[in-house]
């Protein structure tokens, strides 16, 4: 056999592989949304939006989870996208090379796989069993904030690291100060690298149960005090999915189709914004 | 070359054959010494910089002329360990160890600039403008790249400002090119004029010294030959240091030349001398291609 019909061979070989490796992921990610698809689009209607979660066997909704979930979603991501790139920056631009720097990057990778139930018990002891005293929203976005929080990070120092070392020397021999170029220039160009670090944040923490389970607890009806007990979608698909009513597993799958939907709509939405803002 | 008398060559075979410019120097080291943590990399240097001329630094890679030029705005300061000792003397003030000296910025249009208390390195390198080797256009318009620098020390109106992007902009050649793009990014800009763009930049703030770290190696011939013109116009105005692997280039537009070696300045003189009569072997070994 010659040579070039031996590269030949390798190459289809292992093309054929790769192919077939994509094909499998794909069919089980093709298949989940499917199952979601099946058993969610059916239940969707009105109700879903309007009326809180029923008793087994009346009408009702998801309204309690949906509004729950969007406000600790959102104060979580607010809290992990505010401190993830102040710490990103940090780790970056000033101190990622000390020794202190090092242990600081070391732990947020540790966060970054930590188990969520951990983060769930750990604010559980911190702020339901003493700063606040009882289960809350804000318990609930904290920890939330958490797990997305060494994402952030990550992702903040990667990206900023990506730029030019001449794009700041350029920057401060115009005779800006430190700060300045960081948060004028550098920030700037690395601006849709920030995004999707917000946006793979958002995703980890869109779907977690175990840590709102015992911080934010749940609510079966509409609260828009963070400082209550809060439901949250996730924590409603738990109740729902594991009891013996048709109707509630029905929500369960309802709910599910909800978060999937909302994740791809911001993941869309945000890569829009960033190819706009970012177009040369 | 026989026609020569050669009254500046030194009996001591390591000390550098200076020249003098004999006009008004704007910027001076003295005795430099560079250090990159432990590694010295620049040893003694002399190097006058006279005003409103085209300085050009030679020699192969590695030689200290980009540390050179580094060390001349202090941009070195923003990497702990390195380090530079000697006198860069602005208009007679030493950089190194006089920080008052450097919060003065010109005056300009007759207003005077802020003077932030703690900004005296910012401040000076506001004074002596940098362009490097690969184009650095922020990732802003166009209109404010070049209205950037102005902002940190002026306060200025719109229409001011529109005169001052427009000045700079004509002046770095790069105004007819643009004028109806002012608000588009300064990235979509080809890389000839995008390293104009950062050559409008710097000289918006009307620093006293503009240095230049190899700006043409990544341009194609004709964006050269177009950066090359602009130098030279700029030299009406500005005073210029540019490091150059091109030695036609070197020649073509600088008034002085410093030919550099292992962290040394070998030889300093008007630029046609060194090219025609270079007094030391190593750079006429340099200069007509022997090594390098």
């Amino acid at each position: 056999m010659d040579r070039a019909l031996r590269r030949k061979i390798t190459n289809s070989v292992f093309i054929g592989l790769c192919g077939g490796a994509t094909l499998v992921a794909l069919a089980f990610l093709v298949m989940i949304l499917w199952t979601l698809l099946s058993k969610g689009v059916g239940g969707i209607d009105l109700k879903i939006f309007t009326m809180t979660q029923p008793a087994p066997g009346s009408p009702g909704g998801l309204l309690n989870g949906i509004i729950g979930s969007i406000m600790m979603c959102g104060l979580g991501m607010i809290i992990a996208v505010v401190l993830g790139i102040l710490a990103g920056t940090w780790l970056a631009e000033y101190g990622g090379k000390t020794t202190y720097g090092q242990i600081v990057r070391f732990f947020n990778d540790v966060l970054l796989s930590a188990p969520s139930i951990l983060v769930g018990l750990f604010v559980y002891w911190l702020m339901v069993a003493h700063i606040i005293g009882h289960f809350s929203g804000y318990a609930g976005a904290v920890a939330l904030a958490l797990l997305a929080l060494p994402i952030v990070t990550r992702t903040t120092e990667d990206m900023l690291t990506l730029q030019p070392n001449t794009l700041r020397e350029a920057g401060m021999a115009l005779g800006a100060g430190r700060g300045f170029v960081i948060r004028s220039i550098i920030w700037k160009a690395a601006g849709a690298g920030l995004f999707t670090g917000g946006l793979l944040g958002f995703a980890r923490i869109s779907g977690e149960t175990a840590p709102l389970l015992f911080t934010s607890l749940g609510n079966q009806f509409v609260n828009l005090n963070m400082s209550k007990p809060m439901g949250s979608l996730p924590a409603t698909i738990f109740q729902f999915a594991l009891s013996a009513y048709d109707d509630w597993q029905r929500l369960a799958w309802v709910g599910a189709l909800l978060i999937a939907v909302a994740v791809l709509a911001v993941n869309i939405i945000g890569r829009m914004i960033a190819r706009e803002t970012h177009r040369p | 070359m026989n026609d020569v008398a050669t009254p500046i060559v030194s009996r001591d075979p390591e000390a550098p054959i200076m020249v003098r410019p004999n006009g008004d120097l704007v910027l001076e080291a003295r005795q430099l010494d560079f250090f990159y943590g432990k590694n010295q990399s620049l040893y003694g240097v002399d190097l006058p910089i006279e005003r409103n001329k085209i300085t050009a630094l030679i020699g192969p890679s590695g030689c200290g002329k980009s540390t050179l030029l580094r060390t001349l705005n202090k941009i070195y300061d923003l990497y702990p360990g390195q380090n530079a000792t000697g006198r860069i003397l602005l208009d007679g003030k030493d950089l190194l160890t006089d920080r008052a000296s450097m919060s003065r910025l010109k005056e300009r249009d007759g207003d005077v600039a802020l003077e932030p208390a703690n900004l005296d390195t910012s401040a000076l390198r506001a004074r002596i403008g940098m362009v490097f080797q690969k184009p650095t256009p922020f990732p802003m318009s166009i209109y404010d790249n070049v209205a950037f620098g102005v902002r940190l020390y002026f306060k200025k109106s719109k229409a001011e400002m529109d005169q001052i992007v427009e000045r700079s902009l004509r002046r770095a050649a790069l105004w007819e090119e643009v004028k109806d793009k002012l608000n588009t990014s300064g990235l979509g800009l080809s890389g000839g004029q995008q390293q104009r763009l950062c050559v409008a930049r710097g000289i918006a703030v009307e620093p006293e010294v503009l240095l230049l770290d190899e700006p043409a190696s990544a341009l194609d011939p004709v964006s050269t030959a177009k950066l090359e013109e602009t130098l030279m116009e700029l030299r009406e105005d500005f005073s210029i240091v540019i490091v150059t692997h091109n030695l036609q280039q070197a020649a073509r537009i600088s008034d002085y030349t410093g030919f550099m070696f292992l962290g040394r300045m070998i030889e300093f003189r008007p630029t046609a001398e060194l090219f025609e009569r270079p007094q030391s072997t190593r750079t006429r070994d340099y200069v007509t291609g022997r090594f390098g």
